[in-house]
């Protein structure tokens, strides 16, 4: 069976075929990675009271700032999907929650590896760490959801609720170690690290902002195409149906 | 000292296993879209 291809489809099958290829920043985005941890772990000396546990910092800190980078690109997207109603934004929104949802990952994952040797335990009911891992979980569930819902308009909207609660989580993350009674250290800034560290901790963090700027422009390329193939293949059903 | 630098050099294993894990999937997933966007397309085009 063939179908006519809708001219607004085909339009954009034909441009984003001619967009230009951002693979220059992944390789950019990879090289800032390695060099960023290369300086780190070879010019940062021990720490006084971690030893060199100190270098889990440039790992650890650079994943959580930018899984909350991603997660105000949720927020924004999200909020503009329900204002506008534009697909793009529900899009851009999916894109970065999986992006930030990997992030958060890797932030609990580096945090317990460092908390062994330091706490004495993997894991504690600790308000930054609770938080945190609530913070995975919405979008975890945010994920789930996105994959269970078929309606296009349902799953979107449904989504930027999701996505703008979880979002509100963030500052709760972030303000934690302040607010309650805690384990986990202060919030990493220059008045908190020793400023032998901060240069590393900073490079580190704009070397991983690449790599999710490229993360999620991918993503969103690859997201853009599904939805478009999906708008193809109900026009053809509907055809099929007429014919 | 010994027993701690392991705990750092499995913080960087577990850090580079997710972002090239994750950049191999995204590779996989764009070129799929792809080309099951061009296969579409072409079937499009025939009419």
């Amino acid at each position: 069976m063939s179908h006519a291809m809708p001219l607004e489809a085909e339009r954009l099958s034909n441009a984003i075929a001619k967009e230009r290829s951002i693979e220059w920043l992944g390789a950019i985005a990879l090289l800032a990675v390695i060099g960023a941890q290369l300086a780190g772990v070879l010019n940062s000396p021990p720490d006084r009271d971690m030893g060199h546990l100190q270098k889990i910092m440039y790992v650890h800190v650079p994943s959580a700032w930018n899984a909350f980078v991603a997660f105000f690109v949720v927020a924004i997207a999200s909020l503009l999907y329900l204002w506008k109603g534009k697909e793009q934004y529900d899009l851009v929104a999916a894109s970065a929650a999986e992006v930030g949802t990997l992030f958060t990952g890797l932030t609990l994952v580096l945090g317990s590896i460092w908390g062994r040797p330091t706490w004495g335990v993997w894991w504690t009911w600790d308000p930054r760490l609770t938080s945190t891992a609530v913070l995975f979980l919405i979008f975890v569930g945010y994920l789930a959801l996105r994959s269970f819902v078929e309606d296009a308009d349902r799953r979107a909207q449904w989504s930027a609720a999701v996505g703008l609660l979880g979002a509100l989580n963030v500052p709760i993350v972030y303000m934690s170690v302040k607010w309650w009674r805690t384990l986990h250290q202060m919030q990493s800034n220059p008045s908190t690290v020793d400023p032998e560290y901060v240069v590393g901790l900073r490079t580190n963090g704009i070397a991983v902002l690449l790599l999710l700027i490229y993360f999620i422009v991918k993503r969103y390329r690859a997201a853009r195409m599904e939805r478009l193939s999906e708008h193809l293949a109900e026009s053809a059903a509907l055809e099929g149906r007429r014919a | 000292m010994a027993d701690m630098n392991g705990f750092v050099v499995a913080a960087y294993i577990v850090m580079w296993v997710g972002l090239i894990g994750y950049g191999v999937r995204l590779h996989r997933v764009f070129r799929e879209a792809r080309r099951r966007l061009d296969d579409m397309s072409r079937e499009g085009r025939k009419t």
